[in-house]
């Protein structure tokens, strides 16, 4: 099935980013005391149940305490959160002044949205001719 | 204090792109001693991917690393090195490296139609090739084997061939497939596109294709061809390369023949080689520009510039893309970025009017747009993640190339305004604009993708039309070819009509632009020039 190969890279990165995001694991130990916390707030913001270490961590040391805890008591701006959705689902955080930075490539959250379809570009995607069979939901 | 090269090649090539590397791999192999001059570095295939897998943003250019020395167009900001002179931007991007700009195409392996080379004699515009389309169908079967081209047999528009493709068409992905059927029944004639990419098979020691979904811009497995390989089968045959040598003069001696080409290397030591033969490969901005640096005593408007058309007739594909949602998931980006086109707008007696164009189903992940637009929207939580999901499964991008005619106004010079880049050398200045020929054509593409977007279940009213030209680096005609010295730069074989030992292996000698990517005639007029070259040089 040309689904597999692209099905079990994500289930890989999502069992792998799942495991360090549990209370007591690397990030909370390393990381401001709200890391826990925030790595929640960002799940629930994401419409994920597992974000990937690297997005986490990353979204953490871009935005600062006041707004991580903003975040976290439900104040946050809407302009706060439409960045640090952009930085989970892209992987980049993007300001509008200073330079981009790169967190993570394929473990980005839209590419988690449609995993069971399309391959990250420029992994591998299957089988050669996989893409002549119809997707999973098509 | 210059250099000469105690080495005097029989032939020395100028560019190491696959207008370059072709040349000198025929040469090589006939056995020339034979020089390729390069103004980039060797990069590996590795590096690339993984520049690209880390950069942020990713472009078209991010996998290339920037040559201080030899600047290339950015995707964002090609002003930083092109200077735009307008009305409309000639915004091309090229890579200058070992293998040139075929780094990241999308593999596009086009012949052109006998008319394509007729358009004066057949449709009253434009200009003629002085030679026919059978002239070189040979060298375009020669190309396919080199580059391993996989294409459809008997496939209406496609050119007539004397020998099969070396591979069968790839094959069409599930959503090409419906818009195959669309298609089809709106009256188009619709064809898996012939590309040099390996198809279900290995094929000159590369591998087959899996689907990366990054031909553009960068295959990562090889699967694709691209130009470095010619250079390296060059070398292997005997070939020497010089990298990070950027060629800005041709000195010309008093019978009219190319003495030597002189370089500068990133330090700016000034480096001269002398060779019985040159070849000028350097893409079609940067070749132009060092012809009109070349002036002297014995080429006071510079080298091969007697006709004063050296830098004009510039071309591209001006493009336009309509953007809209297909009633069911088709779920573009899976294969090939871009896998079928549209053919049977290539040609007609509509030509006479306005432009032939190829339209393309574009087969590229377009997640991150739709993140991002999604996102501020103001779409969070579950919502954020299912919009994501469901449009991204249905977003679809039509894009057209059109076919540009040869206008002398639209030009290349050497910057007028003493703008130079880091070697000191004149950065480019671009005046360009695209006429009535083509807008009469974007216009009735519009209508044609509206219909089609109609037949897919879009919404009314929800297409999206491209604004601007979108350029697609297709860089064609600053030395046009011709029979007639006063009015063109090269003949028939490509050799300058000035200089009876200097060729020219670009797009830019193309008199025509046509509606398909420019590489395949590249590549078969590179093995042509080669072969002659190797020739004339047999005792």
């Amino acid at each position: 099935m040309t689904e597999t190969p692209m099905f079990t890279r994500r289930l890989f990165l999502a069992g792998a980013s799942a495991a360090a995001l549990l209370p007591g694991a690397a990030l909370a130990q390393s990381s401001a005391p709200t890391s826990v916390e925030f790595a929640a707030a960002c799940r629930a913001l994401s419409g994920f149940d597992a974000i990937p270490a690297a997005l986490v961590t990353g979204a953490a040391k871009v935005f600062a305490d006041p707004d991580r805890t903003a975040l976290i008591e439900g104040n946050a701006s809407d302009e706060m959160k439409k960045s640090l959705l952009k930085t989970l689902y892209t992987g980049m955080h993007a300001p509008e002044e200073g330079e981009p930075e790169r967190f993570a490539y394929p473990e980005a959250l839209m590419y988690a949205c449609v995993e069971d379809s399309l391959n990250v570009p420029s992994f591998c995607g299957g089988l050669p001719g996989y893409w002549a069979e119809k997707p999973a939901d098509a | 204090m210059v250099y000469t090269l105690p080495n005097r090649p029989q032939l020395l090539v100028i560019g190491a792109g696959v207008a370059g590397g072709m040349v000198a791999q025929r040469a090589a192999a006939a056995g020339l001693n034979v020089t390729i001059l390069c103004d980039g570095p060797v990069v590996k295939r590795e590096d690339l991917v993984h520049r690209f897998r880390a950069s942020d943003p990713q472009t078209m250019m991010s996998p290339y690393p920037p040559v201080p020395h030899a600047p290339q167009p950015q995707v964002a900001r090609t002003d930083d090195y092109l200077i735009q002179k307008g009305p409309v931007p000639y915004a091309q991007q090229y890579i200058r490296a070992v293998g040139g700009t075929t780094w990241h195409w999308a593999a596009a392996a086009w012949r052109y139609l006998p008319n394509d080379m007729k358009l004066k004699s057949r449709y009253g515009v434009g200009r003629d090739w002085p030679l026919d389309y059978w002239d070189i169908e040979p060298w375009y079967a020669q190309a396919e084997e080199e580059m391993g081209v996989a294409g459809p047999e008997d496939a209406p528009f496609d050119a007539p061939r004397s020998a099969p493709y070396p591979m069968p068409a790839a094959p069409l992905s599930y959503m090409d497939q419906v818009f195959h059927e669309k298609l089809t029944a709106l009256g188009y004639d619709h064809i898996s596109a012939p590309q040099a990419r390996n198809n279900q098979q290995v094929y000159d020691d590369r591998p087959p294709c899996c689907g990366n979904a990054n031909c553009m811009p960068i295959c990562p497995i090889g699967a694709q061809y691209s130009g470095n390989i010619a250079v390296e089968k060059a070398q292997a045959a005997g070939a020497e390369l010089v990298t990070n040598a950027v060629v800005h003069h041709l000195e010309v001696g008093e019978d009219g023949e190319i003495i030597a080409a002189r370089y500068l290397t990133p330090s700016r030591e000034e480096i001269r080689v002398e060779a019985d033969r040159f070849v000028l490969a350097s893409g079609g901005i940067e070749g132009p520009k060092i012809l009109l640096m070349s002036t002297q005593e014995n080429a006071p408007d510079g080298v091969a510039n007697s006709s004063d058309m050296v830098g004009r007739n510039l071309m591209d594909h001006p493009g336009t893309s309509s953007t809209f949602d297909s009633e069911m998931p088709l779920w573009p980006g899976r294969g090939p970025n871009v896998i079928s086109a549209i053919t049977n707008l290539r040609d007609g007696d509509f030509r006479s009017e306005y432009a032939a164009r190829k339209l393309m189903i574009l087969n590229m992940n377009p997640v991150e747009g739709i993140a991002k637009a999604a996102i501020d929207e103001g779409l969070s939580g579950d919502a954020l993640r299912e919009a994501v999901r469901h449009r991204t499964a249905r977003r679809q991008v039509i894009t057209a190339f059109h076919e540009q005619l040869p206008d002398p106004a639209n030009r290349i010079l050497p910057s007028t305004e003493g703008k130079t880049d880091l070697l000191g050398l004149p950065r480019p200045e671009i005046h360009y604009d695209v006429g009535e020929y083509v807008a009469r054509s974007a216009e009735d593409t519009r209508k044609r993708t509206e219909r089609i977007a109609q037949s897919l279940g879009a919404a009314p009213g929800s297409v999206e039309h491209s604004e601007d030209w979108l350029p697609n680096n297709h860089i064609t005609g600053a030395t046009i070819m011709g029979d007639d010295p006063r009015d063109s730069v090269v003949d028939a074989d490509c050799r300058a009509h000035d200089h009876p030992n200097l060729w020219i292996s670009s797009s830019s000698t193309f008199p025509s632009v046509s509606s398909v990517n420019v590489t395949l005639t590249i590549a078969a007029l590179a093995l042509r020039l080669g072969e002659h070259i190797a020739s004339e040089a047999r005792p």
